[in-house]
């Protein structure tokens, strides 16, 4: 299995806060992995030092064996390393094809000289509408996505992440918010993506799902990786089980 | 023709060609500048030195272009350090850079300016055709800019520079080039103004009609190709068709600046828009 994505003794500091600390990580080819620690664990962090939306004050990161940590997030996104916003971000104001269209147009906005050059969308806005397919958002193609409920905006994330042609696809509780049936439909989109050959990194407090989709389970605790492991027998282990207890209003609460 | 309605027209058309310019780079791509002004100028002094030093009329042209629109790029990199309402105050103190820099310059003319600069070699009829052709291609090159590539990203960085760089757009490299691009095409629109009027004073290039510049392009509808020219025209005929108009310049604009963010955000593209679909319509998309 050839490694995808590698964190090497990342770490950062938010004035006198070591959101993570000494993060090591390494993503193999297909591998659907499940991120779960309680509240301020540094998950989000760890995900946004891996896109590259934030600097590590040490460590490294890696896309394919090659240093990316110098490279910022729009040079990784292009590398294959996309990403879902914890806070859906669409482009408000344009419909659901249009926002996926930017994302599907990645090779003809590689620079500002290709973008000028060129003007048809018709590939792209057949992958698009692939897409939206795949993520059971067809139907609100044309709809502008300021009229979108959250749970379709959680998918419209997905589908623009989808549409970078990505290697490996960093989620960032794509079913917080979401009620039960969305999300064991969306974990469902998840899983099959995974299946035909995606690289996932799921950060989730859903345990329930990230238990039935991963097939590897990584628990941060306090900016570090405390058990790296097959999901079923990882958060069984006395560290994890200490984490969530000590936490459990935390966990209740998200 | 007459004299009046030529050299009308002309203005009706180099106010056009500066207005559409700003929506590349206010419209388009999201880029607030109140020192647009600063670039019609430089563009103006570019064209007229250039012309004075014997330079033949389409030379000046070009020269004033790129020259406009390399200080576009370096200015536009502080669009890269900051945003929205501090963008604002930064190109506007750049614009008084600009009146504060050519003020003192002897080789400019001070505050006198430039005067006697040869003609185009085209009669005012000429000349007003010439900049009337070449405002129709700013036209049309802003309604392609839009519909291509460039134009989504544009889009994309207006409504969300952080989303669109996480889906792979250089945010700083378009931003630079809708600042390029946008202050070349003022530079243009300078270079005219200068063989226009054969003088250049730096008065013309000040605050105020930085301001005026940018209402034009809110009152039309930011990033309406069309909105923004039909604005740019009227906007430059009123004050002449009602004479008490020109008495109340200042007056006119902000009351049609206030009225148009309160009632029509999307100024009149957006009402437009409105009257034909109704509510909810968005000049942008």
């Amino acid at each position: 299995m050839s490694e995808v994505l590698r964190a090497e003794s990342l770490a950062i500091n938010f004035g006198g806060v070591r959101a993570v600390d000494g993060l090591s990580l390494t993503i193999g080819e297909g591998e659907l992995v499940g991120l779960i620690g309680p509240n301020g664990a540094g998950k989000t962090t760890a995900l946004r030092l891996l896109t590259g939306s934030l600097s590590p004050n040490s460590g490294r990161v890696f896309v394919a064996g090659a240093d990316v940590t110098a490279l910022p997030v729009h040079q990784r996104a292009r590398l294959g390393v996309a990403s879902t916003h914890q806070i859906v971000r669409p482009f408000h104001g344009l419909t659901s094809l249009q926002n996926v269209l930017v994302a599907a147009g990645h090779a003809r906005t590689r620079s500002v000289f290709s973008a000028l050059g060129s003007k048809s969308r018709v590939t792209e806005h057949k992958r698009a509408k692939e897409l939206l397919n795949l993520v059971g958002l067809a139907s609100v193609a044309d709809l502008n996505v300021d009229r979108l409920p959250l749970g379709q905006l959680k998918r419209l994330e997905v589908a623009r992440a989808l549409a970078l042609d990505p290697k490996a696809i960093l989620l960032d509780e794509p079913l917080a918010g979401l009620n039960t049936d969305e999300a064991e439909a969306l974990s469902e989109t998840i899983l099959s993506l995974n299946r035909a050959g995606l690289t996932v990194i799921l950060i989730e407090h859903n345990l329930s799902e990230v238990l039935r989709i991963s097939r590897r389970l990584v628990v941060m605790v306090g900016g570090r990786v405390v058990a790296d492991g097959e999901p079923a027998a990882t958060v069984l282990e006395p560290v994890v089980q200490d984490a969530y207890v000590g936490t459990e209003s935390d966990h209740a609460a998200a | 023709m007459n004299t009046y309605l030529v050299s009308l027209f002309t203005i009706v058309a180099i106010n056009t060609i500066l207005a559409l310019s700003l929506n590349i780079i206010t419209g388009f791509c999201g880029q607030v500048s109140l020192g647009h002004a600063a670039f019609y100028g430089i563009g103006a002094y570019a064209g007229a030195v250039l012309a004075i030093n014997g330079a033949p009329f389409p030379l000046a042209l070009a020269g004033a272009f790129l020259i406009t629109g390399v200080f576009g790029v370096v200015v536009g990199l502080a669009s890269l350090r900051v945003r929205h309402d501090f963008l604002a105050v930064v190109t506007m103190g750049v614009g008084f850079l600009f009146l504060g820099f050519v003020r003192k310059q002897r080789w400019l003319g001070g505050e006198l300016g430039l005067t006697g600069l040869p003609e185009s070699g085209l009669s005012a009829l000429g000349n007003l055709i010439f900049i009337s052709i070449a405002a129709l291609l700013v036209f049309c090159f802003c309604l392609y800019l839009k519909r291509s590539w460039m134009g989504v990203a544009f889009d994309a960085i207006a409504r969300d520079q952080d989303a669109a760089a996480t889906l792979g757009i250089d945010v700083a490299r378009f931003k630079l080039s809708a600042f390029g691009i946008g202050t070349a095409i003022a530079g243009f629109a300078g270079a005219f103004y200068a063989y226009f009027s054969r003088s250049v004073l730096p008065d013309t290039f000040g605050l105020l009609v930085s301001v005026m510049i940018l209402a034009t392009v809110v009152i039309g509808g930011m990033g309406s190709v069309v909105g923004v020219a039909v604005a740019a025209v009227l906007l430059t005929l009123m004050p002449e068709w009602f004479r008490f108009v020109n008495d109340y310049r200042l007056l006119v604009f902000g009351g049609l600046l206030v009225a148009v963010m309160l009632f029509s955000p999307g100024g009149l593209t957006g009402l437009s828009l409105r009257m034909v679909r109704g509510r909810g319509a968005n000049p942008r998309v």
